[in-house]
């Protein structure tokens, strides 16, 4: 058993990290890309890990270290449940190989343990940048005993575990219904889109009980550092033992957290481990009615032919809508939430310091909001990427490179153009805008849209990956998806600061307007550069 | 007339290593020619740079008198290509993988329809058209690959490993349809290492060993009373 888990862990960090392709890789572009990509997800690590250390040495400043350990084991827990959640189906479960591993002489269990440990290390890592960084600012402002630095070593090793269940069994759960639809991927996505919609009607209801104490809630907010604690002991009550496990060197405390966390995960394991089989077999089944008669084949141009197969591709996979399609939902909320409430009320939401001072700005600025949160839906940053081992057809069929990127920027335009033009003129109408910056509204929401897919086509012709086992590297943790989605928000960020700037000597009209030349010139650039 | 023509091609990997080295072949209209070849002798390598799957800097390639490296899309459209792992997409039904490849090619409605029905019902796959290609099993799926091929009557066929997981009623309906085209003027380069079948079906074959051309010729001229599993091992054997 030893023996063949050592070897399945072997193939299985082999695998993830991409080993081979860094040591034997012959093509020097694909050795130096995954070089890149180390170098990159180092820079990921020490930015993460600074901001965690900041974070934690900030609590300190304020005088309120003791928050830190839950705060710690909250936001690592919360990590690890958003990297997990949906990954299970693929990695833990229905996962490629899986014909190949069941069909060795060796027990399920290993094949089982060989997984859960990919999984475990995998989320040990983020939980380890979360965790020690913090533990290292708490350092700096309480004393450092033997006790403390266990419990936050046992915390940080015991950490994902239950995270990771959840997740897991929440996944599983939502892919096993699925499969029972005839389309199983838009089945998951109800189920994803009902569970987090009940999620947050609970939070809702919870905050909402602890308003109506009124009272209570401005005597908390006189401690500012009991008040982070309950919240995150109300979120994720094991976040209070770690506290009295560090805090007061609680040894009961630290032990009922590994217990906890051992316990609900060796449940799943032992579950999981008779059902595997079962399990595999309902997510692996497929519905076959093989009753198609020939009717009459309604024909597309090339480009629409290419669109409706981008569409396809997409409402396919529940994965890829709940990633890439968040953004659109998230600003037709945003936009629906404002004709109710009224903007100013959301501008009052936005808990960030200095929003006062650009409140004058805002009708100027909201084109540079909606572009941002609108263009974080980007299927043209992993579509490319995704045709994978289907590469072959768009190859050898009479189209050129450029037809095919047009028919992938087609579809991102048809699905993302509509919602911000919605939203440009739901926002343009509250906030009362003249006739100019309306015009301008929806000359940017155009322009934007349009920069947003060719940017998104230009990662992704240069950080392209074929070789994927799952469509989880793509989608969630491929170069060319960071880059082409949070590289968006940040052009969007900058254009809009660098308005903000220039408004101070021109009209903001006029500044906005200059941005728009801005991603016009170099969207026109990027196109031309996408071969 | 020559449907393809390969003029010392060449083609080196990165890292050094040479897949083929300076390959000649002909291909003219009716001809169903075999390329033979043990594994990792630059078969399928060869095949992927005729059909614009791989690039290539030595040599060059005429498909219909067009270049394959200036004329790519002019080659494309004469042409089709069968890999020997028909990964199609999964996330389509059969019937809309074909529609949409018919869309690709610009086929007219009515031509597509009755060319779907005909290849569809001759390879027994019309009822599962309508069900997702994640649910086919190789075979299926290589089958929905063939029609897709088809569609368009291209006048070069390029296949990599055909017969490889169709049943044998499919793999003669293959052969015969492969005989069919080259009447009506198409030719077909495809690779295989089912040599009965390549001495039954080919009129010229060429053998590969180690990315160099060993052998090539009319299949009679070559075999003469042998087998051409003899004359294969006979040539490979002599290349020593």
């Amino acid at each position: 058993m030893k023996s063949n888990l050592a070897t399945l862990m072997k193939l299985e960090m082999t695998k993830r990290f991409g080993f081979n392709t860094v040591s034997h890789e012959k093509d020097s572009k694909k050795k130096y890309r995954a070089i890149a990509m180390i170098f990159v997800m180092a820079f990921v690590v020490i930015v993460m890990g600074g901001y965690c250390f900041g974070i934690s040495y900030g609590f300190g400043y304020m005088g309120i270290s003791y928050v830190v350990p839950g705060y710690a084991l909250t936001i690592s827990s919360l990590v690890v449940l958003m990297f997990t959640f949906l990954k299970t189906n693929g990695v833990l479960f229905a996962s490629k190989d899986y014909d190949m591993l069941m069909a060795l002489p060796m027990k399920t269990e290993t094949v089982i343990t060989a997984k859960f440990l990919s999984m475990y290390l995998n989320n040990l890592a983020f939980t380890a940048v979360v965790m020690i960084p913090m533990a290292v600012g708490y350092g700096f402002w309480n004393e450092i005993t033997v006790l403390a630095v266990i419990s936050w070593t046992l915390g940080i090793i015991f950490a994902p575990l239950l995270p990771m269940t959840i997740a897991a069994i929440v996944g599983a759960v939502i892919a096993g219904i699925g499969s029972g639809f005839r389309n199983s991927a838009f089945a998951q996505l109800i189920l994803t889109v009902l569970l987090i919609v009940a999620i947050f009607a609970g939070s809702f209801w919870m905050n909402d009980q602890a308003a109506k104490d009124e009272a209570a809630f401005l005597a908390l907010l006189a401690n500012l550092g009991t008040m982070i604690s309950g919240i995150l002991h109300k979120i994720y009550p094991l976040s209070a033992w770690f506290d009295r496990a560090v805090g007061h060197e609680n040894l009961l405390a630290l032990l009922g957290l590994i217990a906890v966390s051992v316990i609900i995960y060796g449940v799943f394991a032992f579950v999981c481990g008779k059902c595997y089989r079962r399990i595999n077999s309902a997510l692996k089944s497929h519905h076959a009615a093989s009753n198609y008669k020939m009717g009459e084949l309604k024909s597309s141009s090339l480009l629409m032919a290419l669109a409706k197969k981008e569409a396809k591709r997409f409402f396919s996979s529940s994965l890829y809508m709940m990633n890439i399609g968040m953004g659109l939902v998230l600003a037709l909320l945003l936009a629906v939430v404002s004709i109710f409430t009224g903007i100013d009320k959301i501008i009052d939401g936005i808990n960030i310091t200095g929003i006062d001072a650009i409140r004058p700005l805002v009708a100027g600025l909201m084109p540079f909001g909606i572009a941002m949160i609108v263009n974080m839906c980007n299927t043209c940053a992993v579509s490319l990427s995704l045709e994978g081992n289907n590469l072959w057809i768009m190859q050898s069929l009479p189209i050129t490179m450029k037809t095919l990127l047009k028919g992938k920027m087609l579809f991102n335009v048809i699905m993302v153009l509509p919602v911000s033009l919605v939203c440009s003129i739901i926002f343009m109408l509250e906030l009362h805008v003249n006739v100019m910056m309306a015009l301008i509204y929806i000359v940017f929401a155009v322009v934007s849209v349009l920069f947003s897919t060719v940017w998104g086509t230009w990662s992704n012709v240069k950080f392209p990956n074929y070789q994927w086992q799952n469509e989880v590297e793509v989608i969630k943790q491929g170069a060319s998806s960071m880059l082409g989605i949070f590289g968006s928000i940040v052009i969007y960020l900058a254009l809009g600061a660098a308005a903000f700037f220039l408004s101070r000597y021109v009209a903001i009209e006029l500044a906005v307007l200059g941005c728009c030349a801005i991603l016009g010139l170099v969207g026109t650039m990027l196109y031309r550069g996408c071969k | 007339m020559d449907m393809l023509t390969i003029k010392n091609f060449s083609k080196t990997y990165k890292g050094g290593k040479k897949a083929v080295d300076n390959l000649n072949i002909q291909v003219e209209a009716g001809d169903i020619y075999g390329f033979i070849g043990h594994n990792g002798a630059g078969k399928s390598t060869t095949i992927k740079v005729v059909v614009g799957v791989l690039d290539f800097d030595e040599g060059e390639i005429f498909i219909d008198g067009h270049s394959v490296k200036s004329e790519a899309i002019a080659c494309k459209t004469v042409t089709a290509y069968i890999p020997d792992n028909p990964d199609i997409y999964d996330f389509l039904t059969g019937i809309q993988y074909l529609n949409f490849v018919a869309d690709i090619f610009g086929i007219d409605q009515k031509t597509r329809e009755d060319r779907i029905q005909k290849y569809a019902d001759m390879f027994e796959i019309t009822p599962a058209l309508g069900d997702l290609v994640s649910s086919y099993s190789h075979g299926m799926k290589q089958k929905v690959a063939i029609i897709s091929a088809l569609l368009h009557e291209p006048k070069l066929l390029v296949l990599d490993e055909p017969f490889v997981g169709l049943d044998p009623k499919a793999a003669l309906d293959l052969k015969n349809v492969m005989k069919e085209l080259c009447a009506n003027g198409s030719a077909i380069f495809f690779s295989t290492h089912v040599l009965e079948v390549a001495q039954k079906l080919c009129n010229k074959i060429a053998i590969i060993k180690e990315g160099q051309l060993v052998a090539s010729g009319n299949m009679e001229d070559l075999v003469k009373n042998q087998s051409l599993e003899d004359v294969f091992m006979e040539v490979v054997e002599d290349e020593k």
